[in-house]
């Protein structure tokens, strides 16, 4: 990239915007021509968002949910049933869960999974409160909500190793054929674990 | 399972490529360097997605040109199909019967290729990761799950490495290895157990392909070496507990070595001659004879399990073989049904008898004869 031949306050645009996920440096340069090409305001009303959001919006202290307060929404929310917590990876997860109406519990949300390739161990995650909040709560079901993959699995037997001393009972959501899924579409491996994990017709 | 019709553009030195193969045997013969194996590249990826020499399927791409595409008709058990694959600067895409498929997977299991060509040898002489990916191919070939499973496994093996190789100095989360460690052993006891159950019914095949093709002058041996105590039957589970076992047997010196000793990943096909380890005993036509022996067993194999002879694709493959045996090649395939597609530097060496097409390739063209 020939970005020394721009203004600094350019390029030090483009390095900043070439670090959101997804987006490289000919990405992140188009998007600072967009902008400069704008009127002003629109490049203030960014800035003045991209404050806001981090002056306002927080994780949540317990869950780690976004939440605007100290506490998020569903934290506070006193119809929820707060015996049982459901860990997620992420935020989008959580709000899957959400939209499906069929959960009423408490969440946690990690930020991530266990990936020593990439870096993360469980210092990584949010982890560090979990343990405290199952023993306040007095959770008596820990549902783990991580993906069937090999980092959302091994995540899993984690959890499973490190909420061992708190007696929790922990619980992994099942995996198998999607509803309305027709069977001879669903492949092998899913179609196998389904197998697996049969339950009786009651 | 036959190729009908097979169409190209832009694939490598190929000029505009428009053929209709013969159901038997079909000779593509040309000097070195005409295209006659961009033949074969083009039907290996129209069945594969992939190309069987090069690394990346886009470097089939044409030099200078921004894309390139195959299409093919083919009959299965009765049904024919459009299959079309197209190389772009964005990725591959896959169509069955003119509909783009949403993943490559959805894409496999109509058209099944096996190749054997010169750089087949390092099948028998080269290091076990040759054999190991010859198996991996050979079982996705014939369940096209297999692909995930071992990719699962070797994600997982790759994180336990890593961990063991951090552990330098600081020591290791005994927690977070356990997590590894257990989904390292249920991914690799699928991989296991796949192989276990391929390997059954393979090796008698090739240790009678290996007779035929050699007229019985040698007795060759052939085992699968893998995780010291795995029973030939073993099932699923059998496979999980032992690979469990010699895992943790393995972990004190896994952690001093920070890397992970046992499992798939070093998995191997030993073969002998006449009693002795081939690979330093067997002479270079011995090697490519096994070479091949292994190759027509997946054919032979492929044949009845999926109910129908993958299409053979045979590079260069007479320059390989000394004469004795190129002629007792051509009788076993001459006896064998199924489509072949043969490259060579000169027609004389497929002694088959008739039901033969001849196409001549010079400079990217492909014209059959009269």
């Amino acid at each position: 990239m020939s970005s020394s031949r721009l203004p600094q306050a350019l390029e030090k645009l483009v390095s900043l915007l070439a670090r959101l996920p997804g987006i490289g440096e000919r990405s992140a340069t188009r998007l600072a021509f967009y902008m400069l090409s704008q009127p002003e305001s629109y490049a203030r009303e960014l800035s003045g968002a991209l404050v806001e959001l981090v002056e306002r919006v927080h994780f949540c202290v317990d869950c780690h949910m976004v939440a605007e307060g100290e506490r998020c929404t569903i934290c506070e929310d006193p119809s929820r049933e707060r015996t049982t917590l459901c860990v997620v990876e992420g935020i989008a997860d959580l709000l899957a869960f959400e939209r499906s109406g069929a959960y009423h519990g408490l969440y946690h949300v990690l930020h991530g999974v266990l990936a020593p390739l990439k870096g993360v161990g469980p210092d990584e995650l949010r982890l560090a409160n979990l343990r405290g909040r199952i023993e306040a709560l007095g959770t008596s079901e820990v549902i783990v909500a991580t993906s069937s993959d090999v980092e959302g699995e091994a995540t899993a037997l984690y959890l499973l190793r490190h909420l061992a001393p708190t007696g929790v009972r922990v619980s992994r959501i099942a995996t198998g054929v999607p509803m309305g899924g027709e069977l001879e579409y669903v492949d092998a491996t899913t179609l196998s674990r389904a197998l697996r994990g049969r339950t009786p017709l009651e | 399972m036959q190729l009908l019709a097979l169409e190209a553009e832009r694939l490598r030195n190929l000029a505009p490529l428009r053929l209709e193969p013969h159901p038997r045997f079909n000779v593509f013969e040309g000097d070195n360097g005409q295209g006659k194996t961009n033949v074969l590249e083009a039907i290996y990826l129209l069945a594969t997605l992939r190309s069987f020499r090069e690394a990346r399927a886009r470097n089939l791409v044409c030099w200078g040109e921004s894309d390139a595409w195959v299409r093919g008709e083919i009959e299965r058990r009765g049904i024919r199909r459009k299959m079309g694959v197209e190389l772009a600067k964005t990725g591959k895409r896959a169509a069955i019967d003119g509909r783009v498929v949403d993943r490559l997977s959805e894409y496999f299991g109509h058209l099944h290729v096996v190749v054997f060509g010169p750089e087949d040898l390092v099948l028998t002489k080269g290091a076990p990761v040759n054999r190991r990916r010859f198996l991996d191919r050979a079982i996705f070939n014939l369940h096209p799950s297999y692909l995930d499973e071992m990719r699962a496994f070797v994600t997982a093996l790759k994180h336990r490495n890593e961990l063991l190789r951090a552990s330098a100095g600081r020591g290791v989360d005994r927690a977070l290895l356990a997590s590894f460690d257990e989904e390292l052993i249920r991914r690799g006891g699928r991989v296991l157990w796949r192989r276990t159950r391929f390997v059954s019914d393979f090796l008698p095949v090739v240790r009678a392909v290996f007779d035929d093709v050699t007229a019985g002058a040698h007795a060759i041996g052939v085992d699968y070496e893998s995780l010291a105590g795995l029973a030939a039957d073993a099932d699923e589970d059998a496979c999980t507990e032992l690979y469990r076992q010699r895992l943790s047997e393995a972990t004190p010196s896994d952690l001093r070595q920070r890397r992970t000793t046992q499992g798939p990943h070093t998995d191997d096909l030993a073969f002998s001659l006449d009693g002795f380890p081939a690979r330093v005993h067997a002479s270079q036509g011995q090697h490519r004879a096994m070479a091949l022996a292994l190759k027509i067993a997946e054919l032979q194999l492929a044949d009845s399990v999926l109910g129908g002879p993958p299409l053979l694709l045979l590079d260069d493959v007479s320059s390989e073989l000394d004469r004795g045996r190129n002629a007792q090649l051509m009788a076993h395939l001459s006896r064998a049904a199924g489509q072949i597609f043969v490259t060579t530097t000169d027609r004389r060496w497929i002694a088959v008898d008739g039901e033969t097409q001849v196409f001549r390739v010079e400079a990217g063209r492909v014209l059959p004869e009269p």
